[in-house]
């Protein structure tokens, strides 16, 4: 069976949605929407950055980068591709189809003008094979977790029933004890600020807000996304997400802070996971306020952020509130690093951006925002 | 039986089919022969015999797994 390499067409899209059915989820609307979301109407979305593995008229293979914008102390903002959606059909794997799909993007991505590549999603075998095709691995996240006891139990429970036991009992208690993820939060978070409470729960972006309130913000020149108010319009409408908002609201409408919490949709087992992605205030005590909120509105049995490029008095607060590191176990030992590679000649020296170090991970203000992880 | 095949052992049961003619300064990384799962499992493999864990980002790994004889003198420089 040989196997072509080939850019995306339009004409392809209704295939690489069935494909993608092994990586994003089932429903092909719900792929539909993200694909649109992700590569037709970001920001800084331009011709979609995509390689397709064809064999015998059948798409079988897919790799993509979609455009990002990222900035750094002494370097002006800078569009990036973004490595993700890496799918290969099981019976076309280890044939070298997962090296040409990545190699035909480098291609693509050079011509276009692109300095450097990044990947901050990639899981432990895509890890591996990037890491093969050339990229260079920056450093984990640091991920870190805190986990509600009585659901961690039953958690438990389940999954010593569904090993040992009956896999039916253990969906039973599976669909028994399941909630919606931000239940909880959606009950007891007020809507509009009240006496002494400058906190309120928003299901909806704010992007000019938020934009604003980062704007006015100290910067230290590390490696960062840019968040403007596109940024924010259009990142919380993944369609495979549900998004929660926490913003601490300045007399007047403005915000002292934020707080971005999203829950992946269609988890249909284990604990209800909940990310934290994104998280700002103008001071230690805005910031800390916003996180001892979410705990104790949201009640989150499982909720997990990143820790890498976190300022430590936020670090402390975070282990003060029982976040423990994550296990490389739990994580995938691989999984969850920073990774980057060159593509050709541009702006930037060779492994720096502006007057930062690219492969030295002091240097990257990063967020789970910034990762459709997150 | 000797590293080296014992090497060429484990990357055929990691999924690989070696071509006919695969010899020492054959392609392993390049050609994309040791593709996804199956450099996983390799990597496990090099561990087990190297009797630690590999830090990925302390090796150059396209260069240096890139041949079956450059992989053979990788594990035999980390062999306890």
């Amino acid at each position: 069976m040989t196997v072509e390499i080939i850019p995306y067409r339009p004409e392809l899209t209704p295939e690489l949605l069935q494909l993608q059915t092994n990586l994003w989820g089932a429903d092909i609307g719900l792929n539909a929407a993200y694909f649109k979301w992700k590569y037709l109407e970001s920001p800084y979305a331009g011709e979609p950055l995509i390689h397709l593995a064809r064999s015998e008229g059948r798409i079988v293979g897919m790799r993509g980068m979609f455009t990002t914008l990222w900035e750094a102390g002494g370097g002006g903002p800078q569009l990036l591709p973004y490595a993700d959606d890496l799918v290969v059909e099981p019976e076309f794997r280890n044939r070298g189809v997962v090296r040409r799909l990545m190699e035909a993007n480098f291609e693509e991505g050079a011509a276009r003008g692109f300095p450097f590549c990044l990947s901050l999603s990639a899981g432990q075998v895509t890890y591996l094979s990037s890491l093969a095709a050339g990229w260079r691995t920056v450093g984990d996240f640091q991920p870190v977790g805190n986990f509600r006891a009585l659901p961690l139990q039953v958690e438990r429970a389940r999954v010593f029933l569904d090993q040992h036991v009956s896999h039916r009992a253990a969906l039973l208690l599976g669909r028994a004890v399941k909630r919606p993820a931000f239940a909880r939060l959606d009950r007891a978070a007020p809507a509009s600020p009240g006496p002494g409470s400058p906190i309120v729960l928003g299901h909806e972006t704010r992007p000019e807000a938020m934009a604003d309130l980062v704007a006015r913000l100290p910067w230290d020149g590390r490696i960062r996304h840019v968040r403007d108010a596109a940024y924010f319009g259009w990142r919380f409408r993944n369609p495979l997400r549900q998004y929660r908002f926490l913003f601490w609201v300045e007399t007047g409408g403005g915000l002292r802070g934020y707080l971005v919490l999203h829950h992946r949709l269609g988890e249909s087992s284990g604990l209800q996971r909940v990310n934290l992605v994104d998280w700002e205030g103008t001071d230690d005590q805005v910031r800390a306020g916003l996180l001892d909120a979410v705990l104790r509105w949201g009640r989150i049995p499982r909720l997990e952020t990143w820790t890498a490029g976190v300022p430590e008095s936020a670090r402390a607060h975070l282990r003060d509130l029982g976040f423990e590191r994550l296990s490389p176990q739990s994580q995938g030992r691989w999984g969850h690093h920073l990774l980057v590679r060159r593509l050709g000649h541009g702006p930037m020296t060779p492994w720096g951006f502006g007057n930062r170090d690219l492969l030295n991970m002091e240097d990257w203000d990063l967020r789970m925002l910034y990762s459709m992880a997150g | 039986m000797a590293l080296r095949e014992e090497l060429i052992d484990a990357i055929e049961e990691s999924g690989v089919e070696l071509p006919s003619g695969f010899g020492d300064e054959s392609s392993l990384i390049r050609s994309g022969l040791l593709d996804s799962t199956a450099l996983l499992k390799l990597v496990l493999w090099v561990e087990g015999r190297i009797g630690s864990e590999l830090d990925l980002a302390a090796f150059d790994l396209p260069e240096e797994w890139e041949t079956l004889g450059k992989l053979v003198s990788f594990i035999e420089r980390r062999r306890p």
